[in-house]
Order: C-alpha cells, then structure tokens, then sequence
C-alpha cells in the first residue's frame, strides 16, 4: 500500500488506537468544562473572570491572540511554502491547515464570549437596520471583525476545496454505504476530471497568492487591537510585524508538535520525514530570531523616545510585579530556541518537541505580557491595580484546548491528514527520477 | 401632602395606596400619628399644573457631627436626593457625605418595619396601653436620648419631667463635646459653645480640630476656610493653617505646616504655646485679633481652656473665635444611668433613637445592665443590638418623615419638614414623648407651632429660623491654674468617629459603606491606624492582625499603614463590628467600643500590640499614593484634524484643587444623582467600585494631594475612537457622551482611557429587584445593566433639562443654571462648571488663572476639565516637624 | 439500444494517457475528458482545455468587494449618520482601509470558489463516468481517458479499435 493509501484507510477504517481515545476522552471532557464555563458567563457576566480596572482585558483576550496566532503557520505551509515550490509542504499542509481551520474557530469565540453583553456581538455587522445605525469604522475592535470573518471564511474554503480530491478518493474507496453518502456529499461529485483538475489548480494557485497577504494583514489587524490604544507599551508601530512574526513563530511550534506526534503515533515516519521536522525546526528559528529582534526593538524604541511613561513600563517589565511573565517569555520564546541551531539538536525528536512546547506557552505567556503590563500601570498612579485570574479565566483557557484538540482529535479520525493525492503525485515523481 | 393628579402607573398607584394607607392608620388611632398637614415646598408650583418636575422642600439633618441645612429632592413624592439649603449659615448649599446617604437611609429595605414586644408583633395601642400603665409619681421613668439639640424636644422633656417627678432624662453620644463644654467651664465659669469665624483667621494653629472633616460646622468652616485662601481673591492675604495631631485628619493634611505628636501630648504643647515658649507665638502675635487657636473634641478640657486663655490674650475673642450659650442643656450622663439601674431605681427605660448597647464603652456593661431593667422601650430605625435585648421596639421614623426642629454648629434653629409620611407607620421621637405626656400633647406642626409661635410658610420654605441662633457673649476668661499631666509613655490608643458610619448608625447604608474614607480610602472596614515606623518595628503589613490591649481588655484587628501617623500613637475607628439582620451591616471589621473606657473615652495610655500572624485583604480603592516622578511636560500638540462644528455651547469645568479637602462629598452625589449601584467589599478588592467620581489622593511627605477625577469630557476622547458599535461619541456641546443602550461591553475605551473614569458593570451590580430601592432612584437617570460601560456625563440630565426650560422660556441658559451634582454639594465650591464659549462665565475665568492646567496634557486628549493648582503657603522660617 | 456517454480507455500511468490523449488529438478527436489520481503536467493544453477564467472573477470580485466597502463607510460616516467620534474627521480614509482590504480578499476568495466550482461542473452527485467499472481507482492508481461519444469525429465502429491502439489497459463503452 503506498503511503497515500496508509493515510486514506486510517480515515476509512477509524482505527485510531487507545491513545487516541483517551485523548479525545480528555479534550470531550474540557469542552463540555467550557460549555460550562459558557453558561456560566452567560447567565452571571464576565465578572466572574479577575478582570477589573485597569485590567479589563486580560486572559481571554490573550487565548484569543494566542489562537489565532497559531492559526498562521498552517495557512503560511498552504499558501507561501506552495509560492515557493517547497516540496516538503505537502507531508504537512493537510493537517497544518486543519490546525488553521480549528485555531482561527476557537479563536473566535473569545472576543465574542469577553462581550459584556455578548448576544449583540452582531451590531459589529453592518446590516440594515431600524435605527439607521452603523458600525463605528475607526475602531480596530471592527476592523478584527471584518478580519476574523475573511480569514474564518478563507480558511475554511480553503481547507475543505483542497480536501475535494481526497474526499472524493474515500467515497470511492468507502466500504459502506453510510460512509460512501458522508464522503460523497462533501465531495460534490469530484471525478477527478482534467478540467476539474486544472480549475483546481487555478484556484489553488490564487487563493495562496491571496492567503499570504491575508495572514499577514489578518495578524496586523490583531496587533492593531492594541497600538490603537494609546496605553505604554502598546501605543507602537511595531506591533503589526511584531505580531506577524509571532503567529508565524507560534504557529510553526503548534505544527511541529503536530507533526511530531501525528508522526510517531500513526506511524508516518515515511511521509513526515526527519527533513520534514529539520525544515519546521529551521523556520521555526528563524521566525523566533524575528520575534526576538522584535523584543529588543521595543526596548530600543522606549528608550530613544525619550517618552518616561514608555521608559517606566519597560523598565518595569524587567522587576515590577508582573516580571516574572516577561523572563518566562524570553526564556521559552528567545532561549530555549538557541538549541535549534544545532543540527544534532534539530534531529533529536524529544528536544524538539520540548522546545516546540515551551515556544507555544511562552508566546502565551508573551500576549498575556503584553496585555497585563501595559493595563496595570498606565499614566496615573492612583489607577494602577493588579490582575488575579480565578479559576473561570483556566476554565476557558484549557477548556480552549480541549476544543481545539477535539476537533482535531475527530479531524484525524474522519478525514486523512496528509494530502493524499499530493502523496501520490509526488511519489510518483520519485518513482520516475533515474 | 399634596394631592397628585392623573397618575397612569400601576405601581405609583399602588404606591399612593401605601401612602394613604399609613395615613389612615396614623389618623384612626387619635394622636398617633401626624395628622396631614401642609408641608410648604421649596418653589410653589402653579396651581393644577401636574408635572414630573422634581419638588424641593427644605429640611434639616443631622449627619455625624455637623447639622446641615438641606432641600430635599422629591420626584411623584418620593425623596431622590439631597442637597445642601444655600440659605442655612452651617451649609450655604452644600452637604457632606452623611447628608447625602440620608435619603438611602430612608428607603432602606433593612428597616425597621413594625412595632415589637418581646419579639413579638404587637400595635400602637399595645404600646399606648403600656405607656398608660406608667404611675405618675413612682419615680421610675427614665429616658436615654442621644445629644437634645431640638429646641422642641428639650420643651417636651421640661415637660416630661414635670408630669412625672422623680424622672430623669440622661444624654449619651459616642461622639459628644464634653471636652468642649467642659474646657468651656474651666476658662468662663460656663459650658459655652464655640463657634468660628475662620473667614476672619489669617493664622490658624488646630490642637486636633478636624475643622474640614468631623467637626461640628466643618461644611461652613470649610467653605470659609477655602473662600479666604483662594490666590486670585482680590485683597489677597497671607494666611496660613498649623496643624498639630496624631493621626491624619483632613485639616491635617491640608495644613501648611503639620506636626505629628501624641494625642496625649498636644497638651503640653498648649502649654509651652500659652507660656510663649514655641515660635509659633511670634507669627500669631504679629497677626492680633486675626489668629486662631482652635481644639478638637478629642482634646482633654485643660487645653481647650488653655486656647481660650490664648485666643484671649491675642485679641481675638470676639473677632475669629465667638462663644454662646446653648439653650438646651441640662441632661443627665449615661455613668448616672447605670448607677441608676444597679441601684434598681429604674423600672422604665425609653432609649430615644439610640443604640447604647452597641456605642456605650465597654466597663459600663450596658448591655448586661439593660437585662436589670423591668421594661425597656426602645424608638430607632433598625432592629439593633439595643433592640434586640428590649421588651419594646418602636420603629423611628427617618428624618425625611418627622416635623422637627434642631441647633446647628453655631447656635442657629432650622425646621425638620417631613416629604414623605412616614413608609413604615414609624414615629419620631416627638410622638413618643407626647404618648408619654397625654392627649392634649400636640404633634406634629402644631408642636413646633408651641416653640416657634411665629412659624410662618417662609420659615418653612426657607427651613431656617432667622435670629434664632444665640448672640454672641462678651466672656473673659477667669482661669487660675491648669493641670498640666505628665509626658505620655509606651504607646496610646485613639478612638475616632469612622469618616463614613460615624459612630456605627450608618453601618447599614451601603453608598458610606463603600465610600471611601479619607487618607485611608478604606472601604467595608476599618483597621488600627499605625505610623510606617511602628510597621516596621513589628514587621507588619498592610491587613496583618494585631492584638490591642488595654488593660483586661483586647481585640484583634487588621493595621493599615498611614504616613503622618504619629509614632506613639494607634488610631482605631468607632462604627464597625455591626450586624443588623437584613441589613448591609454584616460583621464587617471590628468593634473599637470594646476597648473604649468610659473615663478614658478618647485616649488609652499605655496600650500594648502584638501581632497575630493573621492576615486580611483590606478593600482600599487606591493601591498607588505617590506620584513616582510621573511628571508629564506640558505640551500641547497641533491637531491633524479640522475642527467639527460647535454647538451653542461648550460645557466645561475647572476644579480648584488649592480648595478641595478632599471630603469625598463629591463621590457620593454623583451616586446618589446618577443611580450608580453599590458592588460590596470584594468587588471594591477586586478594583471594580463603580463611583464615576473619585478623589485620588497623593501623598507627600505627611500632605495629601487631592484630585478629584471624572470623566475628562476630551475632545479628542480616545475612547470614542475605539468603541466599535459607536456607544461612546461626542456632542456638539462638547459632551463625551455613553450610550448606554448600543453598549456591548468590549472594555476597550476602558483600557485607552489615560484617566481610568470608566466604570464597568462586570456583573448586575444594579439591584432591579428591591421595591424601595428602586424608590430612591433618580427617575432622570438610567439604571444600568450588566455588560454597559458608564462614566460621568457632566449630569446631562440636569443640563438637558435647563435646555428644556431655557426653549420654553425663549432664552439662552444662564451662567449657573445648570450646576452638576458634584458642584453643588462641593462644601468649599472647588467644582466650576459651566460655558466655557462664554468668556464671562465663571468656568471661564477660572480656567483663565495662571495656576489652570490639563490632566496629562501631552497625550492630546484636550479635556473641557482643567485643575487650578494647588499653593501651599509654608511659612519659609518652619521645618515641618518639631 | 443505450444511449453511449462515450468510450474509455484505462491507462496505469499519466505519462501513457498524456501520449494517448496527444494521440488521439493528432487523430482529430476534439471531445476528450481524461481522469487522474492527481493532476498532470501538460494534460489541459493537449486537451484544448481553455484557461479559466478564475483570475480575472476573483480580481473583479475583489475590487467590487474593496469599493464596495469603501464606499459603504464612506456613505455612512459622512453622508448618513454623521458622528463625532473622537474629534476625528468623518471621512477617515486611513481607518477605512482595514475593512476594505479584507473585503476585498474575501470577496475575491468567496468569486474565485464559485468559478472554480461551475468551472468544474460542481456539485454534480452523478456522472456516467461514474458507472465505468472500476472507475473508483480513478482517485487512486487509474487513468482514464474518455472520448465523448458527441465528438464528431468519433465513429461507433472504429473507435474501439483506435483506442486499442494506443495501448490502454483496457477499454470499454461509457453508457449514459
């Protein structure tokens, strides 16, 4: 059977092995905690979160940062690894998109959940309406709207056109007859026809020329959330390639883990190579070094302003109460990365997961930074208060995860998470290479 | 009460039945209750015009410590608000914090609702039937009742004590001025009250006299004291305010030269300062007749006799400092009480709208004594500690219910007019006394008919008595010698009426609850006040447990850290340690009274503290008093932007901080004005107290800089820009407006606010469920719900509503028709307000003075609120510490 | 008699269906459809497939998209409700770009799906080619190339034998 095939029985035949029922067990049980949690802000307020003045932003809007961001990666594999004719894409883009798809998802219930009054969320729409009303466009909060609402869309057209094929390759491969009609609609009659196929590629080829500027502009929108705001520390131009830079970073981290453990536990050694991993390790410095040069700069910055509000928040990242968040990040986010310059330490799986690891909480930890250290000390002292997450700010956080990772966990049963017919296009190129 | 025509609503309609209701019981049980009689309102109405224009009627009340003339708000005949009565001397138009909780007081749920006997529900007859059953000459009446400062109330006491010989009438206050009288009587041979003219004063030394803050008067001293420091005051003087004390106070931290010392020890400064042993004595003396040593209540009689002999000596008796007689003396202590009951003399007790059980200090055992007394009657708005262990409880009706009369600070009578009958069926002291007294007793306006023959309808509009307050007499002082006590050793304990609750009697209003206090901004709770020095000796924190102990006596409590506080000297305030069931006061922080000795009623020598190891969160509403050298330049860039059209005005206010104090007044009308709810004690933790105004203090050294902060109303208003439905815009007036409706709560305006003026409503903070709240709230102002940012709005209610009078009369708004909430009741006038697109208005030349600047003026917000500076005055030849 | 579809021929590897399909141009046939695991290099072109229109839709789509988002802010916010916000100018042309820029993605994205999808005749449950036997591996390891039975060039009797001879794996008829 070639690797394509592996790849299409694991998502006909299902047999996804007690590790992954133990999982899904796990990520079902912190979504129904989230449901939870939902209810429960529903029917008391976000009160019920440590936010207050002047932190009234806090976890949630960094798990929606956090998300999004890791969205990126899967749409920057897709799109601008195809631009460049990297062939090491297609091991990953299947389920790197996946992860885009979930990501941006859950991504997006934040900012609609951290509402005071969530269930207007669709005033942000401009749609007819009896007060003549319209949505205030100056405001980034709208323009994040309009963002998240493409990238939403985009990914998940996307993601499910570039799954067209290999939907088709299971209805036709279906044993039965329920799981032949389930794969049979989603393909729409694909027949594998060499006008359908050149029209794909048309498309494919225009939508990642889209999806780079979108991902990009999608991710400066998020960072507009903040140098909108006039706060130290968030008040700088920075922010947009800052945040790009970041997305890409901890995206490729949340890839990496992926394609670690989907490589060991599948038994996808021959598809998601060393090469593979090696490559996602290199991106993932070089995006980190990025991040980390996007670090200095903002000290830098601080300091050639001249600006004492600029100048007092920075120095108090460094030894004010919320220090401990900076260290943590630059040791996860600028440190531990150091490793990958070694290539013994890019072949070694473990050091690799633990890095991706660490990169993934630390730019967690890097939004919530961001977020708090700005808000707790801005210009008057007698304002300045702290932040104190209680245990519904975690219930939302893991409960996050255990959604994203649900849906995953049920992507990778249903639906084959390598691109098959890229699979067999390029195994085919080898087989004809002399 | 005047009739109300043509109501739709159910509820209201329901309401006047209630009304009407306790009316007919009042009037079927004969001289139960007040008959219906005419209250006079403030502005008399046309005639058959029915509208929802508020009516305003004058009243007085007392709130801790001063007497304030005030009108009363009345929206449908509900009270909404208070402010001050410009006519009264002790007000002048503005209020205090007490002032304005009153009318909370009135329609709180927690109240008193019926007439108990043992527990039990029981009538106005019963109690008639028990009062019938008193023999006349058995001597056995006794009636405990708080300061007699009603003129009424002491006629009825003559009376009462007429019609049943071998009676006695005994006063007791937690907070009195003994001391006062007292030192009064060493210096002129007479227990005289002593009023200030601090308008007058160009040198003032306060021995301990919270003049601005708990004194009686302190809202007129206040004004007086800022209307004579303003700098561009033509005729400007140099004048100059000393303060000596132990703990801050408000006049302490506003003092140009403030000295920290025992409480115990001030006295000898007195006397070094009487022997011309300081130099201070040069600076008064080379200010004769325009000098003013003053004394607080808190001070032993010796050294208020000892600023007697100075003021005399310096010429200024009659001048800043006048002395009077009080007419209503004559009761008798509460120490005579108790030596009353253990000798089993007393067989009925009547407790006038007191709560003994809880304010009496704690070697008199009161409660316990009260078990030895057959019957005991007690009137007052709650079911208290001292109700809860009498066979009778009556309850009161508020102030807003009772015709009355009483003294202010100087002497001066004003009428107490109800505005609403009584919600509860209570009674006021007054019909009590009379059920003791006979049938033929008269109430209500006809009682205070017999004291002021001549009360006319202007008297009553006015609601002040002209010519009632005692002239001023010629004294000299006839003193030998003082006693002079030793130094003070070790450690003394202070015990100060709580800036909010007082001595405890508004532990159940949640709006003082949660105001903050002055220097500490504490809420829900008070704490032992120590110096940072002490802190450090005993490595304590804030909210770290100490024990006190006094003798046998000992309590555990939370410290809080106060800088200014004097090294030998622990501050504790009076008013907590409360539970009232069904009520806001829960338990919260520690009852001080325990330790409170009934000879040593304001200082306890040689206490000892320990700590505990226990530790509480104490809610302060601001963790950052200093300014850490956030000193921004002044400078104002160009705007990018064209300019949008004006309106035809420009509202716009200047607050002078050279006058604020401080006194948090301001905080608390906009609460009551603006219907802003009360969140509790964690949430004020958590940082999410919902006052739109707040008085940020910053120290220095041992002064406090005040700053009140609101919404900055900024052209250039960050917030608006990144609202993203268009909830908060800007109007052609210049009005930062909140809509509270399109909200949909994504905190952002919150978080680019450089001011930090939002309040959000993390929860439903608003309380849409308790009838008689909602009664309270101003109709004019929407209540909030969970999920909707608000912020102050320059009162746009009452602005909107001069638009509205203004059209209708055909003419432009008038400089001071439209006054905000936090103006009107600011006692030292600090908040202007008004057009500033008329140069003439006053808001306008305020904002003209040198000392005007913007709040963080380089980040472009361009606020319409500017501040005045602050100029302290120190004198260039002093060091701050003696 | 069965109306024909067309007829079939299976190859095993895409390089002999492209040699096949040139085969068959070079023939005159012009109504060819091929079917393939994946796609091929070159097949559209020998297939007188026409390039698609997908790009000048999506550009289309995308600049209606942008003025169209434009145009809604600015009729709004100076035209239809015009607001203070902020002391701003009511035209706020830089603040308006972020919307416009998505829009404008979106919208070209959401026009180049429609045209990829009527492009390929999508959805489309069923399909005669669908009743080839073994068409299945058509999404697996089999090429198919089909001449259309409405090519005119195409004679019932001899294009089974013109197929066969470009060496297929098998051949058959494609009923309708």
């Amino acid at each position: 059977m070639s690797a394509a095939d592996i790849v299409g029985s694991l998502a006909l035949e299902r047999r996804m092995g007690r590790g992954w029922a133990i999982a899904f067990a796990v990520a079902v049980a912190l979504t129904v905690l989230l449901g939870v949690g939902i209810i429960v802000l529903l029917d008391r307020g976000v009160g019920i979160w440590g936010i207050d003045v002047p932190v009234a932003w806090a976890f949630a809007i960094a798990d929606y940062v956090w998300w999004i961001a890791m969205g990126m990666a899967g749409t920057f594999i897709s799109a601008a690894l195809y631009l460049t004719r990297q062939g090491w894409r297609t091991a990953l883009n299947r389920y790197a998109e996946a992860m885009t798809v979930f990501a941006v998802s859950v991504s997006g219930l934040f900012p609609i959940l951290h509402l005071g009054r969530p269930w207007f969320f669709y005033w942000l729409a401009p749609y007819p309406n009896r007060m003549a009303l319209w949505p205030q466009w100056r405001s980034s909060l709208l323009w994040d709207f309009f963002a998240i609402s493409a990238y939403l869309l985009v990914s998940i057209l996307y993601f499910y056109l570039g799954l067209l094929p290999d939907l088709a390759a299971l209805r036709d491969r279906a044993t039965t007859r329920g799981t032949q009609l389930f794969y049979g609609l989603l393909a729409l009659g694909w027949r594998a026809e060499a006008r359908q196929w050149d029209r794909f590629q048309t498309l494919s080829a225009m939508l990642a020329g889209l999806a780079v500027p979108l991902v990009f502009s999608v991710h400066s929108m998020v960072a507009l959330d903040f140098s909108e705001g006039l706060l130290p520390g968030w008040h700088s131009t920075i922010f947009p390639p800052f945040f790009v830079a970041g997305a890409l970073f901890s995206g490729f981290a949340m890839a990496l883990v992926l394609a670690i453990a989907l490589r060991s536990y599948f038994g996808l050694g021959s598809v998601i190579t060393g090469r593979h991993l090696d490559n996602l390790a290199k991106v993932l410095l070089a995006t980190g070094l990025f991040v980390a040069y996007s670090y200095v700069c903002e000290v830098f910055f601080a300091f050639y302003s001249s600006d004492q509000h600029e100048i007092r928040l920075t120095l108090n990242r460094f030894q004010g109460s919320y220090a401990w968040t900076y260290w943590v990040t630059a040791f996860c986010n600028v440190g531990s990365i150091q490793l990958l310059w070694f290539p013994r330490m890019r072949a070694n799986v473990v050091v690799l997961l633990t890095v991706s690891i660490l990169v993934v909480f630390g730019m967690w930890m890097e939004r919530f930074m961001l977020i708090v250290t700005s808000l707790y000390r801005d210009f008057l002292p007698s304002s300045w208060g702290m932040f104190y997450p209680t245990r519904w700010d975690f219930v939302f956080l893991f409960g996050s995860i255990g959604l994203f990772f649900a849906l995953f966990l049920l992507f990778l049963r249903y639906l084959p998470m390598v691109s098959m017919f890229e699979l067999r296009k390029s195994s085919h190129s080898e087989h004809r290479r002399p | 009460m005047r009739e109300l025509a043509g109501d739709t609503s159910a509820d209201r309609r329901e309401f006047l039945k209630l009304l009407g209701a306790s009316f007919a019981l009042a009037g079927a049980s004969g001289c139960s209750g007040p008959p219906a009689q005419e209250i006079v309102p403030w502005i008399r109405r046309p005639p058959g015009v029915a509208g929802s224009d508020p009516q305003f009627y004058a009243s007085t009340l007392r709130c801790g410590g001063d007497v304030l003339g005030v009108r009363v708000e009345t929206h449908e005949g509900r009270p909404t608000k208070i402010e001050g009565n410009p006519l009264h001397p002790a007000s002048l138009g503005a209020t205090n914090p007490m002032a304005q909780a009153a009318v909370l007081d009135l329609w709180d749920p927690g109240r008193s609702q019926g007439i108990l006997r043992k527990g039990a529900a029981a009538s106005w007859d019963d109690f008639l039937a028990e009062v019938n059953g008193i023999p006349a000459d058995a001597g056995g009446l006794h009636v405990l009742s708080g300061r007699v400062d009603s003129p009424t109330l002491a006629a009825q006491r003559q009376r009462l004590l007429g019609r049943y010989p071998g009676s006695h009438w005994y006063e007791y206050e937690s907070i009195d001025n003994t001391n006062s009288l007292e030192g009064a009587r060493l210096a002129f041979g007479a227990p005289l009250g002593v009023r200030y003219r601090m308008d007058r004063a160009d040198v003032i030394v306060s021995l301990e006299a919270d003049f601005l803050g708990s004194m009686p008067g302190h809202v007129r001293y206040a004004r007086d004291f800022a209307a004579s420091r303003q700098p561009e005051a033509a005729g400007r003087v140099e004048r100059r305010l000393y303060v000596l004390e132990a703990t801050p106070s408000l006049t302490g931290v506003k003092a140009d030269h403030r000295w920290a010392m025992a409480s115990s020890d001030i006295g000898r400064f007195a006397q070094r300062l009487a022997n011309n042993e300081t130099p201070l004595i040069r600076e008064l003396q080379a200010k004769r007749g325009r000098s003013l040593i003053l004394v607080g209540p808190t001070q032993p009689p010796f050294v208020h006799a000892l600023a007697h002999v100075l003021n005399e000596r310096l010429g200024n008796a009659g001048q800043t400092v006048e002395y009077f007689e009080w007419p209503e003396g004559g009761s008798e202590s509460l120490q005579t009480l108790v030596t009353n009951i253990e000798a089993g003399q007393v067989k009925t007790l009547l407790i006038l709208d007191g709560n003994p059980v809880y304010t009496a200090p704690a070697d008199l055992r009161f409660g316990e004594r009260l078990g030895k007394v057959p019957v005991t009657i007690h009137l007052g708005l709650y079911r208290d500690e001292t109700a809860r262990v009498s066979t009778w409880h009556l309850p009161a009706a508020h102030a807003l219910e009772t015709w009355s009369d009483v003294r202010g600070y100087d002497g001066s009578a004003s009428i107490v007019q109800p505005v609403i009958a009584p919600l509860y069926g209570g009674h006021s002291a007054h019909e009590v006394i009379a059920a003791l007294l006979g049938p033929d007793e008269p109430n209500g306006l006809d009682l205070l008919e017999r004291t002021w023959p001549n009360l006319s309808d202007q008297a009553l509009r006015r609601g002040f008595i002209e010519g009632s307050a005692p002239a001023a007499r010629e004294v000299r002082v006839n003193l030998s010698s003082i006693a002079v006590p030793e130094k003070a050793e070790g450690l003394e304990l202070l015990f100060r009426p709580d800036a909010t609750v007082w001595d405890g009697r508004h532990a159940t209003n949640a709006w003082l609850q949660e105001l903050p206090k002055p220097i500490t901004q504490l809420t829900w709770g008070n704490a032992v006040i120590v110096s940072p020095d002490l802190a450090a000796q005993h490595k304590l924190r804030n909210g770290d447990h100490v024990h006190i102990m006094s003798g046998s006596n000992q309590i555990e409590a939370p410290i809080w850290i106060v800088p200014g506080q004097a090294r030998s000297s622990v501050t504790v305030t009076l008013g907590y340690g409360r539970s009232v069931e069904g009520t806001q006061a829960m338990g919260q922080g520690f009852n001080a009274n325990r330790l409170r000795m009934s000879t040593e009623r304001w200082v306890t020598r040689s206490v000892r503290l320990t700590p505990t190891g226990n530790h509480s969160e104490l809610a302060s509403t601001q963790q950052h008093h200093v300014m850490e050298d956030v000193r921004t330049p002044q400078k104002l860039h160009r705007s990018f932007y064209a300019e949008h059209p004006k309106g035809e005005y420009r509202w716009g206010m200047a607050i002078d901080l050279n006058s604020c104090i401080g006194c948090n007044a301001c905080t608390i009308a906009c609460q009551a004005e603006n219907n802003i709810p009360v969140v509790g004690a964690d949430q004020v933790l958590h940082g999410r107290e919902m006052h739109w105004l707040r008085v940020d203090q910053y120290w220095e050294g041992t002064r406090v800089r005040h700053q009140p902060v609101a919404c900055q109303h900024c052209d250039h208003a960050p917030c608006e820009l990144v609202c993203p439905v268009g909830a908060t815009v800007h109007d052609s007036e210049g009005l930062n407006l909140q809509v509270y409706n399109r909200c949909i709560g994504t905190r952002f305006c919150s978080n680019n606010c450089p001011y930090k003026v939002r309040r959000f409503n993390f929860l439903q903070y608003s309380d849409l469920k308790t009838e008689s709240l909602e009664a309270q709230r101003n109709p004019e102002v929407t209540v909030r719900n969970r999920g909707v940012m608000e912020k102050c709005t320059y009162c746009i209610q009452r602005i909107e509503k001069a638009h509205i009078t203004a059209d209708r009369e055909g003419r432009r708004i008038q400089d001071g028709e439209v006054v905000t909430a936090c103006q009107e009741v600011c006692p030292t006038r600090a908040i202007v307000f008004g057009d500033t697109s008329d140069p003439d208005s006053t808001v306008s030349r305020a904002k003209k003075s040198e000392r005007n600047y913007a709040l963080l003026e380089d980040l472009n917000t361009r606020p319409q609120t500017t501040y005045l500076k602050e100029v302290p005055n120190p004198n260039p030849l002093m060091k701050d510490d003696v | 008699m069965t109306r024909i579809y067309g007829y079939m021929a299976q190859f095993d590897r895409p390089e002999s269906l492209l040699q096949a399909a040139r085969a068959l141009r070079n023939l005159g046939y012009t109504r060819l459809e091929a079917h393939t695991p994946y796609p091929v290099e070159g097949l559209a072109e020998v297939l007188g497939i026409p390039p698609s229109r997908i790009p000048r839709v999506m550009f289309a789509g995308g600049l209606l998209a942008a003025l169209g988002t434009l145009a809604i802010q600015y009729y709004s916010a100076v035209f239809n409700y015009p607001i203070n916000v902020g002391g701003r100018p009511d035209a706020s042309w830089p603040a308006f770009i972020p919307a416009a820029l998505e829009m404008a993605l979106l919208g070209a994205s959401l026009c180049g799906v429609v045209a990829m999808l009527r492009g390929s005749g999508l959805p489309r449950l069923h399909h005669p080619v669908f009743d080839i036997e073994g068409f299945d591996r058509a999404t697996r390891d089999a090429h198919f190339l089909v001449v259309l039975s409405d090519d005119p060039r195409c004679d019932e009797d001899s294009i089974v034998t013109e197929l066969r001879a470009l060496n297929p794996l098998r051949v058959g008829r494609v009923p309708a």
